[in-house]
C-alpha cells in the first residue's frame, strides 16, 4: 500500500508533528504572557521579539544549519562580516538596546557577540573603570570605538603563566623620565599575553595590564592603552602578535598572543583615574583603587543572562524532540496492534527526571538574571554619582553594595554557567544519537559555552572567594553577634541552628516543607548556615587555612546562588500581574528546589541533619515524580513561552512545526549533497580494498620456492 | 633517590631565547616531584595492566605507533577540517591493513584499542568493519557464512570488502525490535527484497556507509507470505567492485557531528533492493526455499556479538582517564598561581590547593580502579565467549546452561560497567580540562577533541540510561529471587554476592567506627548493603505501584552505578590480595583505593549510605572531612610517579601542556607558533575589518540625504 505525498512511502511513517501540535493546542495559559514574565515586562519582551525578527530577516545576521559546517577560517571571516553588519545597528540604537541585541545574538552566535564584547565590553569597560572621564571620552567617543569604528580594542590581561592571579602578572611598564614614556615589555615567555580575544586579527589597540615600575620601584599592576597596529592595520614595531590557533569552541574569535619588546607609549596612555604618574615620576595611589575591578562585573552579569537563554534554548530542543520522538510500545501493549503507538519519550519518568529540572532552571534563572542586571545598573550609577559629588557616605554605601554584588554576581556567574553547561550536555544526551549531530545544535553550543566556566573569573576560584566572606560573617555572628545585611542576612540567625541540641534538628521533615517554598527556602538557609559554620570551625582548627575547606566553599557558593534565585523567583511570582500563571510558575520553582537543590545536595542536607532521611526517600519515589507529572501537560507551552524562533534555536530536530524527521533529513541532504557519491579521497580507499595479496606485495620472496632457493647449502 | 637541584638564581642570560627576567620553570617542578617516586614504575605498570606480558606488549605497541609516520599523532591534526580528518583516517586504515595481515588478532585489537586513545575516529571506523560487521556475521551467521565473508572475501583483513553495520534507523535507536526496514521473501525468485518503507526507517548514523562500505549487515523485518517474523539480519551489498553504488541503494553523508569527524557516518535508503536468499544470516533463524521459517530457541544469543563493544568501551574509559589525569596532574604540578604570603619567593603550585586536589586526585584513584576492573571484565568476556563456543560445539546441555549463566552475568556486568564508566570518563575529561583553566580550552591540549569524540560513547551501542535501567532491573529481580522467592543465586553468577541479602537487609550500620574504613572488606560489604537495601526498598515501591517499572527508572540507574563501583572495588580487593604487602607499590595502591571509595563511592552516594543506615551522619562528616583530607595527603606527593606509571608516551597524550619533559610553556608556544605561522600578521579577510573600521560617517553613507539642507528642500 504505497502513498504518494511529498514523497512515496510504502507505509505510514512517524508523525512527530501531530504529537507536538496536539499538545500545543491544549495550552492552559498564554505563552506570550508567560514571555512577558520571563523577560521582566511586556515592553522588554516586545523589543526582544522585534530584534529577533530583524536578525532573522537580515541576510548577514541570520543563522541556519550551514553554520555548523563552517571551517575555522570561514567562521573567522563570517564573524568579521557580522560585526561589520551589526555595527550599523549600533550606530543608531541606544546602548541598552544594543546590549539586548548582543545578548540575543549570544544565544545563536556567541562567538560574534564575544568578539564584539572584548571591544565594547572589556576594552571600553577597562578604560571606564581605570581611566579619567576625559580619557574615556577620547578613546571611546572621539576615536569612535563605541561604534566599532576607527579603532578596535582588545583586553590584554591574561598571560601565559598567570590567569586568576591578576596581581601577579609580569608584563612590565617602566617609566622613562627622559622621554616621558612608558616602556612596555614582556620579560620572558611566561609573561606573554595569552588568549587575548581580537588580538590575532582585529585589534588596533589593547588595554595592557602591566607592572608599573618607576625608578626601580614596583607599584603593582596598572593599565595602559597600547597601540598594536597602525592605521594600515600593520603591526607596530616591537609588537609580536600571533594566532592562538585551534580551540575547543568559538573558532570565530581571533584569540591571539602578544609579546612586547620594549614598546614605547606616551605617559598619558596610562589609564589614570586612580593611580597617577607625574612628569617627574611621582606616583599617587588613591585608596579606592579596588573599585577599578568593577569593570569586570559587567561580564559576570551578562553571563547570568546568557545562562538563562542557553538553558531555555536547550530545553526547547530536547523537550520538543521528546514530545515528537517515540520509542518502545508500553509493556502491556499488543506488539502486533498497529493502532498502539510507541510511547513518547517525554512520558517516561526517567526522561522527565532528566529534562524537566533544566526547564525549571530556565524559568528560575530568568528572574535572578534580571535582578542582578538591575542591581549592577543601580550600584554602578549610584557609585558614579557619589564619586562625582565627592559624597563620602554615598561612596561608602556604594562600596558596601559593591561588596554584596561581588558575592552575588560571583556565586551566580559560577553556578549558573556550570548549570547551563550541564543542561546542554544532558539535553544532548536526552536526544540520543541525534543529539550528536551538529545540526541539532548541542555540540557547538557546548563547545562554545564551556569557556564561560573559566574566563572572567574561573568558576572554582570565584566560588571559593564567595565562600570566604560568608564564613567570616558566620564567625562574626557567633563571636560578636554581628547583624549581616543584604542577600546574606539570614546568616544572622546562625546561633539558632548550630551547636549542642540545635545543630542536629531537622528542619525539612514533611512533604509540605518542600512544596511550601518559603519553608523550603528556610531549610536551605539552615543548610547554608550549618555547612558554613562547620567550615568556619574547621578553618579555626586549621589555624585560618581557608584552602583546607575549598570543596565546602564551592558547595556553599552554589547553595547561596540557589537561595538568591529561589528567593527572587518566589517574589516575582507573587508580584506578577498575570495571576493565572502563578500555579505553573510555582510548580517549576518547586521542581527546581526538589531536584537541582535538594536531590542533588541530599548528601549535604542529610549530613547536616537539615532533612529527615525518610523525606529524602520520598523525594525520588514521590515528590519529584509528582511535580513532573504536574508539569508534564504544559511542556509544549512552557517551551513556546521562551519565544525563541527557529533561527534562534537553530536545531534541525526542534523546529516549531515539530516535523523532526523531515526537517532533519532535509538539512542533512542540503549540507551534504548525496549526488556526490564518492569521497574526494575515494582513491585511497579503493586502492586499499583492491590491493594485491601480501605475497604479491612481498614480491613472492617468502614463498616455498624462495625458501628452497635461499636455503640451499 | 636524589632529584635534580632546583634553580633558584636570578641571573639572566640568553638561553634558547632572550629573557629579561627569569620565567617560570615547570620542568624542574615536575622533575623534582618525579624524583620522589619511591616505588618500581614497571611493577606498578604491570599491576595496572594486569600482568607483565600484557604490559610489555602494550609498550611495544606504543613504540611501534609513535614511530610509524602515518599512525603517529601530530598536534597539527587538531586543526584538521572534516575532509582532512576523513582522508587522514582512510590513510591510517590503509596503513593498519599492513599490520593486520601479519600480526595476531589479539595483538591487532590491542593496537586498535591503544590507537583509540588519541585517534578514536580511526579506531571506530575500523571497528564498525572488524567489530560490528564481522561480529554481526559471526553472531548471526553460520560458521560457513562467516568463513565466506570474513576469510574468502577477506573482510577480516579489510580487503575487497568493507563492512558496515546497518542497525539504527532515523526513527528507531534503542528499540531494535521496532526497526522498520523490511526484508520480504520473494518465493518466485528465491530472493529477499530489502526496502525502506518511509523516512523513519532510513538507516541512520551508519559508520562507514557514506564513503567506505561495500557491504552492510542490515537489520530488517523478515516478511514472508504476509507474516512479520520480527527483525533479522541480512548482508546487503552497497557498492560494486568499482566502488559505485548499486541501483536502489541511496546513500548520503550524515554531515557534521559533535566529534569523530574522521568517521564517514552515512544514511542509507533501500528501494526494493534484491539479494539472494542465502545472504540472510541464518545461524538461528532459517528460511527454506519454500518460505518455511525455523526459529530456534537460542536466538537471544545473537546479541552476544554486541558485548565486545561494551567491554572495549569500559577499557577505553580507563585509558582516557589515564591520559587526562596524566596531563592535568603534570600541569597541576608545573603551574603556580598566587603566593601564600607576600613574602614567599614563589607562588604556590596549583596542585597544592586542597580544592585542586579534590578535583583531580579522586580521578587518578578512579583511573586505577578502572584499570584493574576493566582488565577483569576483559578476561571475563574472553572466558564467556570461549565457554559458550565450546559448550555449543559439545552440545552438552549442562555445559550450555552453565555457559548461558556466564553470558547473563556478562550482559549485566558489561551493561553497568559500560554505562557507568563512559559517563565517568566524560566527566573526568571535562573536570581535567577545567582544572587546566584557559589552557584546557586550547585544542592543542587535547581535551576538547577528546571530549567531543568521547561523548558519543554514552549513547551508542546501548544508550547509557537504557543499559543502566536494564542492569538495575536485573539487580532488583535477583534480590526478589533471594528475599521473596527464597531462592539463592547460582554461586557461579557474578551476582552471588547478593545471597546474604536476607541478613544484610536489616543488620544495621556496617561501618560502625572510623577504623572500619581501613578494612577494605568492610567497605565492600557496605556497598553491598546499600545495593541490597536500596533494591529491596524499590521492590516495595514496585509492589505499591502494581509493577510500574518505569516509575523506578531513576533508582534503577543509580543501582546500576553502585553495582559498577562494587565491581571495581571487588576487582581491586582481589588483585591487591595477590600482592605481597612488602611490595613497594602496595602502600600506594592501598592509598589509591582508599581515596577511590572515599570520593567516588561514599562521596558520590552519601545520601544513600545515610538513608539506608550503612553509617551515621557522624561518620559521613568524618569521611567528608578528616578521612578525605588524609586520603588526599597520602596520594598527593606521588602524583607524578603514579601518572608516569600509566606509561603513556607523549605520542599518546598528544597534549602540549602534558609532555613528559614538563616544559609546559615552551612546548605550548612553540606548537602554537608552528601551527599558526604569523606571516604578516593580517588575516586573509583583513579587508572586511579595515573597511569596517575606516568606513565613512553615517551622513556620508546616507548620501547627506538627512542633512538640514535637504530638509529645507524636501519640506518646501
Amino acid at each position: 500500500m504505497s502513498i504518494s505525498k511529498n514523497t512515496v512511502t510504502t507505509s505510514p511513517g512517524p508523525d512527530p508533528q501531530t504529537s507536538l501540535q496536539k499538545e500545543r493546542a491544549k495550552a492552559a495559559f498564554d505563552p506570550v504572557k508567560m514571555h512577558y514574565f520571563l523577560e521582566g515586562s511586556k515592553e522588554r519582551a516586545e523589543i526582544i521579539k522585534t530584534m529577533t525578527q530583524q536578525m532573522e530577516r537580515d541576510p548577514i545576521m541570520v543563522a541556519d544549519a550551514s553554520y555548523y559546517d563552517l571551517t575555522k577560517a570561514q567562521q573567522r571571516e563570517l564573524t568579521a562580516v557580522r560585526i561589520n553588519r551589526i555595527a550599523r545597528y549600533l550606530e543608531t540604537e541606544s546602548f541598552d538596546d544594543f546590549q539586548r541585541r548582543l545578548s540575543l545574538l549570544g544565544v545563536f552566535d556567541p562567538q560574534t557577540s564575544t568578539r564584539i564584547g572584548v571591544n565594547l565590553g572589556l576594552f571600553i569597560s577597562c578604560i571606564r573603570g581605570n581611566g579619567t572621564p576625559e580619557q574615556l571620552t577620547y578613546w571611546a567617543l572621539n576615536k569612535e570605538t563605541v561604534y566599532i569604528k576607527g579603532i578596535y580594542g582588545c583586553f590584554g590581561m591574561t598571560e601565559m603563566a598567570h590567569g586568576s592571579n591578576v596581581a601577579g602578572l609580569e608584563t612590565t611598564a617602566t617609566f622613562d623620565e627622559e622621554t616621558d614614556e612608558f616602556v612596555i615589555n614582556t620579560p620572558h615567555i611566561g609573561a606573554t599575553k595569552w588568549w587575548i580575544g581580537g588580538a590575532a586579527h582585529s585589534a588596533t589597540h589593547c588595554t595592557v595590564y602591566a607592572r608599573l615600575k618607576v625608578k626601580g620601584e614596583d607599584y603593582g599592576v596598572k593599565t595602559f592603552v597600547v597601540p598594536l597596529r597602525d592605521s594600515n592595520h600593520d603591526l607596530n614595531p616591537g609588537v609580536t602578535v600571533g594566532d592562538i590557533g585551534a580551540k575547543m569552541g568559538r573558532d570565530g574569535i581571533d584569540n591571539g598572543w602578544i609579546q612586547f619588546s620594549n614598546v614605547r607609549i606616551p605617559r598619558f596612555f596610562m589609564l589614570q583615574k586612580w593611580c597617577k604618574v607625574s612628569r617627574e615620576g611621582e606616583v599617587t595611589l588613591p585608596p579606592l583603587e579596588q573599585l577599578s575591578y568593577s569593570a569586570l562585573l559587567g561580564g559576570r552579569v551578562t553571563m547570568c543572562m546568557d545562562s538563562f537563554r542557553m538553558c531555555a534554548r536547550m530545553s526547547t530542543i530536547a523537550l520538543r524532540y521528546a514530545i515528537g520522538r517515540r520509542q518502545f510500545k508500553p509493556a502491556n501493549a499488543d506488539e502486533d496492534d498497529p493502532t498502539v503507538l510507541e510511547t513518547q519519550l517525554i512520558d517516561y519518568p526517567l526522561h522527565q527526571k532528566r529534562l524537566f529540572p533544566y526547564l525549571a532552571a530556565s524559568y528560575v534563572l530568568s528572574q535572578g538574571a534580571l535582578k542582578i542586571e538591575r542591581t549592577i545598573e543601580s550600584t554602578l550609577s549610584g557609585l558614579d554619582d557619589a564619586v562625582e559629588q565627592d559624597d563620602y557616605n554615598g561612596i561608602m554605601k556604594g562600596i558596601d553594595e559593591m561588596k554584596s554584588l561581588f558575592i552575588d554576581s560571583g556565586s551566580m556567574k559560577s553556578t549558573c554557567t556550570w548549570l547551563a553547561a550541564e543542561a546542554i550536555d544532558q539535553c544532548r544526551q536526552a536526544c540520543g544519537g541525534h543529539g550528536y549531530s551538529s545540526y541539532s545544535g548541542f555540540g557547538k553550543a557546548y563547545n562554545d559555552w564551556v569557556v564561560q566556566c573559566t574566563w572572567e573569573g574561573d568558576n572554582n576560584v570565584l566560588a571559593v572567594s564567595i565562600g570566604k566572606p560568608l564564613l567570616k560573617h558566620v564567625i562574626a555572628v557567633i563571636d560578636n553577634d554581628k547583624v549581616v545585611k543584604g542577600s546574606s542576612a539570614f546568616l544572622s540567625d546562625t546561633k539558632q541552628f548550630v551547636g549542642e541540641g540545635k545543630g542536629d534538628k531537622p528542619v525539612l521533615t514533611t512533604k509540605d516543607d518542600i512544596l511550601d517554598l518559603k519553608k523550603f527556602i528556610r531549610g536551605l538557609e539552615v543548610c547554608i548556615i550549618r555547612i558554613t559554620h562547620q567550615s568556619a570551625l574547621t578553618v579555626k582548627a586549621q589555624k585560618g587555612n581557608f584552602d583546607f575547606v575549598g570543596g565546602d566553599l564551592v558547595i556553599i557558593s552554589k547553595l547561596k546562588c540557589y537561595h538568591y534565585l529561589l528567593d527572587e523567583f518566589v517574589k516575582q511570582t507573587e508580584a506578577t500581574e498575570h495571576k493565572d500563571l502563578q500555579p505553573y510558575l510555582l510548580d517549576l520553582a518547586r521542581l527546581f528546589a526538589a531536584s537541582l537543590v535538594l536531590d542533588r545536595f541530599s548528601g549535604t542536607f542529610l549530613t547536616y541533619n537539615v532533612i529527615s532521611s525518610s523525606l529524602v526517600g520520598k523525594l525520588s519515589s514521590e515528590i519529584i515524580p509528582d511535580l513532573n507529572a504536574a508539569i508534564r501537560p504544559h511542556i509544549a507551552t512552557l517551551t513556546d513561552s521562551f519565544q525563541q524562533s527557529d533561527m534562534i534555536v537553530n536545531s534541525a530536530i526542534a523546529n516549531y512545526d515539530g516535523n523532526i524527521y523531515e526537517n532533519y533529513f532535509k538539512t542533512v541532504k542540503q549540507q551534504n549533497p548525496p549526488s556526490i557519491t564518492k569521497a574526494p579521497y575515494s582513491g585511497a580507499l579503493e586502492a586499499m580494498l583492491n590491493r594485491p595479496s601480501l605475497e604479491a606485495r612481498d614480491r613472492f620472496e617468502k614463498t616455498g620456492e624462495a625458501a628452497f632457493e635461499l636455503s640451499k647449502e | 633517590m636524589s632529584g635534580p637541584k632546583l634553580f633558584t638564581g636570578h641571573d639572566i642570560s640568553i638561553t634558547n631565547t632572550g629573557t629579561t627576567s627569569p620565567g617560570p620553570n615547570p620542568a624542574l617542578l615536575i622533575a623534582e616531584e618525579r624524583s620522589r617516586t619511591n616505588f618500581n614504575l614497571t611493577k606498578m605498570h604491570h599491576f595496572i595492566e594486569g600482568n607483565p606480558a600484557k604490559a610489555e606488549q602494550i609498550l611495544r605497541i606504543y613504540k611501534s605507533l609513535e614511530r610509524d609516520v602515518i599512525l603517529q599523532s601530530n598536534l597539527a591534526h587538531y586543526d584538521n577540517d572534516k575532509l582532512t580528518d576523513r582522508e587522514l583516517t582512510a590513510k591510517r586504515i590503509a596503513r593498519l591493513t599492513q599490520y593486520i595481515e601479519i600480526e595476531s588478532s589479539k595483538q591487532f585489537f590491542r593496537r586498535l584499542n591503544l590507537l583509540n586513545v588519541y585517534d578514536p575516529s580511526t579506531g571506530i571506523r575500523i571497528s564498525v568493519n572488524l567489530g560490528l560487521f564481522l561480529n554481526g556475521v559471526r553472531g548471526n551467521g553460520t560458521a560457513d557464512q562467516y568463513k565466506f565473508w570474513a576469510k574468502k572475501m577477506e573482510a577480516g583483513i579489510m580487503k575487497q570488502l568493507y563492512g558496515c553495520f546497518g542497525m539504527t534507523e532515523l526513527g528507531h535507536g534503542s528499540n531494535v525490535a521496532g526497526m522498520e526496514t523490511t526484508a520480504t521473501f520473494d518465493e518466485d525468485t528465491d530472493e529477499f527484497i530489502i526496502d525502506t518503507p518511509h523516512i523513519g526507517a532510513t538507516k541512520w548514523w551508519i559508520g562507514g556507509a557514506a564513503h567506505s562500505a561495500t557491504h552492510s549487515v542490515v537489520y530488517a523485518r523478515l516478511l514472508i507470505k504476509g507474516k512479520d517474523y520480527g527483525v533479522k539480519t541480512f548482508v546487503v551489498p552497497l557498492r560494486d567492485s568499482n566502488h559505485n553504488l548499486f541501483p536502489g541503494v541511496s546513500i548520503g553523508d550524515i554531515g557534521a557531528k559533535m566529534g569523530r569527524q574522521g568517521v564517514d557516518n552515512g544514511w542509507i535508503q533501500f528501494s526494493d533492493v534484491r539479494i539472494p536468499r542465502y545472504f540472510m544470516l541464518q545461524k538461528w533463524c532459517k528460511v527454506s526455499r519454500d518460505g518455511t521459517v525455523a526459529l530456534p530457541p537460542l536466538e537471544q544469543l545473537s546479541y552476544i556479538s554486541l558485548l565486545e563493544g561494551r567491554v572495549t568501551m569500559a577499557v577505553d574509559s580507563y585509558r582516557i582517564g589515564a591520559r587526562f589525569t596524566t596531563v592535568a596532574l603534570r600541569y597541576g604540578v608545573g603551574r603556580r598561581q598566587f603566593k601564600n604570603r607576600e613574602s614567599d619567593e614563589y607562588e604556590k603550585k596549583i596542585l597544592d590547593y586542597t580544592l585542586h586536589q579534590k578535583r583531580l586526585l579522586p580521578n587518578l584513584a578512579l583511573t586505577y580502579a578502572m584499570a584493574v576492573g576493566t582488565d577483569r571484565l576483559e578476561e571475563q568476556h574472553e572466558k564467556v565467549i570461549l565457554d559458550l563456543d565450546t559448550a555449543l560445539l559439545s552440545k552438552d546441555k549442562k555445559k550450555i546452561s552453565e555457559a548461558i549463566l556466564g553470558t547473563k552475568s556478562l550482559f549485566v556486568d558489561s551493561g553497568s560497567m559500560k554505562s557507568t564508566l563512559t559517563w565517568l570518563g566524560g566527566e573526568l575529561i571535562d573536570e581535567a580540562r577545567q582544572s587546566c583553566g584557559g589552557h584546557g580550552y586550547s585544542s592543542y591540549n587535547g581535551f576538547g577533541k577528546a571530549y567531543n569524540d568521547w561523548a558519543v560513547q554514552c549513547t551508542w551501542e546501548g544508550d547509557n540510561n537504557v543499559l543502566a535501567m536494564s542492569a538495575g532491573r536485573t539487580i532488583m529481580k535477583n534480590i526478589e529471587q533471594i528475599i521473596v522467592k527464597k531462592k539463592p543465586i547460582d554461586p557461579n553468577s557474578t551476582f552471588a554476592f547478593l545471597n546474604n541479602a536476607n541478613e544484610v537487609i536489616s543488620s544495621g550500620p556496617i561501618i560502625k567506627s572510623e577504623s572500619d574504613l581501613k578494612d577494605l572488606t568492610k567497605v565492600r560489604e557496605a556497598v553491598e548493603a546499600v545495593i541490597i537495601r536500596y533494591a529491596a526498598e524499590n521492590l516495595q515501591v514496585l509492589k505499591d505501584t502494581k509493577g510500574n517499572w518505569d516509575a523506578l527508572s531513576p533508582q534503577r540507574v543509580e543501582l546500576s552505578k553502585l553495582r559498577a563501583h562494587h565491581y571495581l572495588l571487588e576487582s581491586f580487593e582481589r588483585k591487591l590480595a595477590s600482592l605481597n604487602k612488602s611490595d613497594d607499590i602496595y602502600p600506594h595502591l592501598v592509598n589509591l583505593i582508599q581515596l577511590y571509595f572515599t570520593t567516588s563511592i561514599f562521596g558520590a552516594f552519601t545520601a544513600q549510605f545515610l538513608r539506608f543506615d550503612v553509617y551515621e551522619s557522624k561518620i559521613a562528616k568524618y569521611i567528608g572531612s578528616t578521612f578525605l583530607s588524609e586520603s588526599l595527603a597520602k596520594v598527593r606527593p606521588y602524583v607524578i610517579g603514579l601518572t608516569d606509571a600509566f606509561q603513556q608516551p607523549d605520542n599518546m597524550l598528544n597534549s602540549v601542556i602534558g609532555n613528559y619533559d614538563g616544559q609546559i610553556y615552551e612546548n605550548y608556544l612553540d606548537a602554537v607558533k608552528n601551527i599558526n605561522p604569523i606571516g604578516d600578521g593580517k588575516p586573509p579577510y583583513v579587508e572586511a575589518l579595515t573597511n569596517m573600521l575606516d568606513r565613512g560617517s553615517i551622513p556620508e553613507r546616507d548620501r547627506f540625504e538627512k542633512s538640514d539642507k535637504v530638509k529645507d528642500i524636501l519640506s518646501n
